[in-house]
């Protein structure tokens, strides 16, 4: 029985070393907010932030999912994730935005040039 | 129990001990050295030290605990972050080339602008050029035609002029030229020719020209026939000297032949004693 008491006291630690420490509720709000800003620049009509937008709203569910079991802080990391995609989603897009207008900044300058 | 024991605690250990890197760890190292070679570097450091901060957690994470949640999902979030800094550093490259390739454009355009309000300045300047230059060649013109009509105006005072079938004659009184029996021009005779001159050359420059000696009936006709020709002869060789074409104008002594007035009296005399230049017309000339 003391071996039994010195093993699961040992295998509480493991655990507790192992899993999360944190209780505080998950934040939806970073993670949402960063969405709504890729959705409103267009990143659903850019392939690759596309992707990334749909990655961010897929960790924000499974966040919800973590949540309900209980698992904040799996929750948390997960909306983490979620934020990191969104934004990533946003500056792709914004990229793409920026590469457009210097292409034609440059197509126009070329023009200005063979024109004179 | 032993043997449950047993199976539970060497797999917790290797659970917890594990000591390679997971998949999204190797990635994330692989993102962020990606990310130190793109333009984030130059561009946007602050962004790679964000994804450089997201790696050291996910680091410690491994560190703490190999494997776990928190291991796999810092990595992936550090991995992120990589590609984050790597798409900030595209977006002010972008961003950058632009702002060059607008400046450029708006320099162009300047210069553009300014050698087209070079070239209208040249165009004023040459227009403004012409015309100075026309109102110069008016001006000479206007010159030349009053100089043409001062140097007739002042012969009229040396001479007098009439027109005559044979051309235009220039009446010059003898004694005005020469002192009696003598073929010297007078120094004010010289002056009264330059005059002379100065009209032929001015407006008869290619007529031809006859130059003619005459005298009074006084003396003996060879005599007069003689002073006649030397006289004319001396305001030919005046006229030439004075920039009359040589080929231009010839010399004859009329003696007493051709008098204009009677020789009865001493003012008839005076006016037969002359030199005519005849100024032919110009279809009279060659």
């Amino acid at each position: 029985m003391t071996a039994l008491t010195k093993v699961l006291g040992w295998a509480a630690l493991a655990l507790a070393g192992c899993s999360s420490t944190h209780t505080m509720p998950a934040n939806y709000a970073p993670a949402q907010t960063a969405i709504g800003a890729a959705d409103a620049v267009g990143a659903r009509n850019e392939p690759r932030a596309a992707l990334h937008l749909k990655m961010a709203r897929d960790a924000v569910a499974r966040a919800q999912v973590l949540a309900r079991q209980g698992d904040e802080h799996e929750a948390q990391l997960t909306l983490d994730r979620a934020r990191t995609d969104a934004e990533l989603a946003l500056m792709v897009t914004r990229e793409a935005t920026a590469r457009r207008e210097a292409n034609d900044a440059k197509r126009e300058l070329d023009g200005l040039r063979r024109s004179n | 129990m032993k043997t449950l024991i047993a199976t539970f605690v060497p797999a917790l250990a290797l659970a917890c001990a594990s000591t390679g890197p997971s998949r999204e760890l190797v990635d994330a190292r692989s993102a962020y050295e990606d990310a130190r070679l793109s333009a984030a570097a130059q561009h946007t450091p602050d962004r790679l030290l964000e994804a450089k901060q997201a790696l050291d957690r996910a680091e410690i994470a491994h560190q703490d605990d190999p494997g776990s949640f928190d291991e796999k999902n810092l990595a992936y979030i550090a991995t992120r972050r990589s590609e984050l800094a790597v798409v900030y550093g595209s977006f002010e490259a972008d961003r950058r080339a632009r702002e060059t390739s607008e400046s450029v454009y708006k320099a162009k355009q300047d210069e553009i602008a300014r050698e087209q309000r070079g070239e209208l300045a040249q165009t004023r300047a040459e227009l403004g050029s012409a015309q100075s230059s026309l109102a110069g060649t008016r001006a000479e013109l206007d010159k030349a035609r009053s100089e043409t009509a001062a140097a007739l105006a002042s012969l009229g005072e040396a001479a007098k002029v009439r027109d005559e079938e044979r051309g235009t004659v220039i009446t010059l009184d003898g004694s005005v030229l020469f002192t009696s029996g003598k073929s010297e021009l007078l120094p004010f005779a010289q002056k009264k020719l330059d005059e002379v001159a100065k009209a032929l050359t001015d407006t008869a420059s290619d007529r031809t020209i006859m130059v003619e000696g005459h005298t009074d009936s006084n003396g003996n006709d060879a005599f007069n026939q003689k002073l006649s020709q030397d006289r004319a002869e001396s305001v030919r060789a005046y006229l030439v000297q004075r920039g009359v074409k040589s080929d231009h104008i010839s010399a004859v002594g009329k003696g007493e032949s051709t008098p204009i007035a009677s020789n009865d009296t001493a003012e008839g005399r005076a006016n037969n004693r002359r030199v005519e230049i005849i100024v032919q017309k110009a279809s009279q000339s060659r």
